[in-house]
């Protein structure tokens, strides 16, 4: 399946193997672009690391670099290569080759692969991955984010079945992005267990930080806190350049955007405290 | 001791963290937040410190007593080595 798909403010050709992930999820984000980013995938009988020396290693991966391609391998534990993955160091053409070997798993993996490489790409124009359930209500959009199983899609389930018009745009790894200094989502066709995702893109009303909790209470945080939240939630780079933007958005958002820890439980009283507190004023 | 290579220290909103780049993103998933003390702890350590010179130094900062500024240092110490951010200078 090869196709053209606008992602937040990425033009994407992407072309895919399997449609078990991306059927359900893909589809919304079509769109006739000229595309800025182009994605392959191909399945290989068998694959081969490159000759050049090793730049770096890390667990069972392998990264290889030069002046304009970066490849990362993966191997399995008979040392066999189970993915190579060849990109330009800009991530604008990214290529992702599979071993047959994987079996059953490899549409899993390619879709593992392309949402890793596609948010590497997101990073690099300004668009941040975050962890959270993304709906969208009276045009604005509430993030909830916390470490899984936390209950963030427990959560918007309960404000999508309370509300009518709630939609949602990404339960998993929507992307965050400032426009004219207003915090943005938008959904990306990588949501996790759930297909539930779209192509729509808000302005962000609030973020709440979740924490299981007996009772319901939404607690201001201090910008330190904000920070070391926002870093366990983020797809963060690793180049200190792409660190230096991804600060500079986040001292916007906390100066702009109201972030809370909600400590909640995961039913219908949870829902309807932090609505009486969002469109009420009730509890802040 | 020192600072291993790859942690940048930044002010945010501020805060002043630490954050991991590259190899050292790899191993540290996290960031830290420092205030006054560990931001002037942090700096000294960037270029190498015994830890008698970190005790002389924060004592020429503060007012503080030896046995209070000396448990500073050990805590901050061990939040760094939990982390494996230091070697041997």
């Amino acid at each position: 399946m090869k196709n053209t798909y606008l992602i937040g403010h990425i033009a994407l050709q992407l072309s895919y193997v399997y449609d078990d992930f991306f059927a359900s999820r893909i589809v919304p984000f079509q769109k006739d672009v000229i595309p800025d980013h182009f994605m392959e995938v191909s399945i290989e009988s068998a694959l081969v690391r490159p000759t050049f020396p090793v730049t770096m290693t890390y667990r069972d991966k392998t990264i290889y670099e030069t002046k304009d391609m970066h490849y990362i391998v993966k191997t399995n534990a008979s040392e066999a290569v189970t993915h190579l993955i060849s990109y330009t160091p800009d991530y604008r053409k990214v290529t992702i080759q599979l071993s047959a070997n994987i079996g059953e798993r490899l549409p899993e993996v390619e879709y593992l692969l392309t949402g890793m490489m596609f948010f590497e790409m997101a990073i690099r124009r300004q668009m941040i991955p975050f962890h959270a359930s993304a709906i969208s209500y009276l045009d604005e959009a509430i993030l909830f984010s916390a470490p899984s199983q936390t209950g963030k899609s427990t959560q918007a389930d309960l404000w999508q079945k309370n509300l009518s018009e709630v939609q949602f745009i990404n339960d998993d790894k929507p992307v965050i992005f400032l426009d004219h200094d207003v915090l943005h989502v938008s959904g990306t066709p990588w949501s996790g267990k759930t297909p539930r995702t779209n192509a729509l893109v808000k302005p962000v009303k609030c973020i709440l930080f979740l924490e299981q909790a007996p009772q319901n209470e939404l607690i201001p945080l201090s910008n330190q806190d904000k920070l070391t939240h926002f870093f366990r939630n983020i797809h963060r780079p690793r180049e200190e350049a792409l660190i230096d933007e991804v600060l500079k958005s986040l001292e916007l958002m906390i100066r702009e955007v109201p972030i809370f820890l909600f400590q909640c439980r995961k039913d219908q009283e949870a829902f309807e405290y932090l609505y009486h507190a969002l469109y009420r004023g009730d509890h802040l | 001791m020192k600072i291993k290579h790859g942690y940048i220290l930044r002010n945010v909103a501020s805060e002043t963290i630490v954050v991991p780049t590259q190899e050292a993103a790899i191993n540290f998933n996290g960031i830290l937040t420092l205030n006054e003390s560990g931001k002037l702890l942090w700096e000294r350590l960037s270029q190498g410190a015994t830890e008698a010179e970190l005790l002389e130094m924060l004592m020429e900062h503060y007012d503080v007593q030896e046995k209070e500024a000396q448990s500073d240092i050990e805590l901050f110490l061990d939040k760094l080595r939990a982390h494996h951010i230091l070697e041997d200078a």
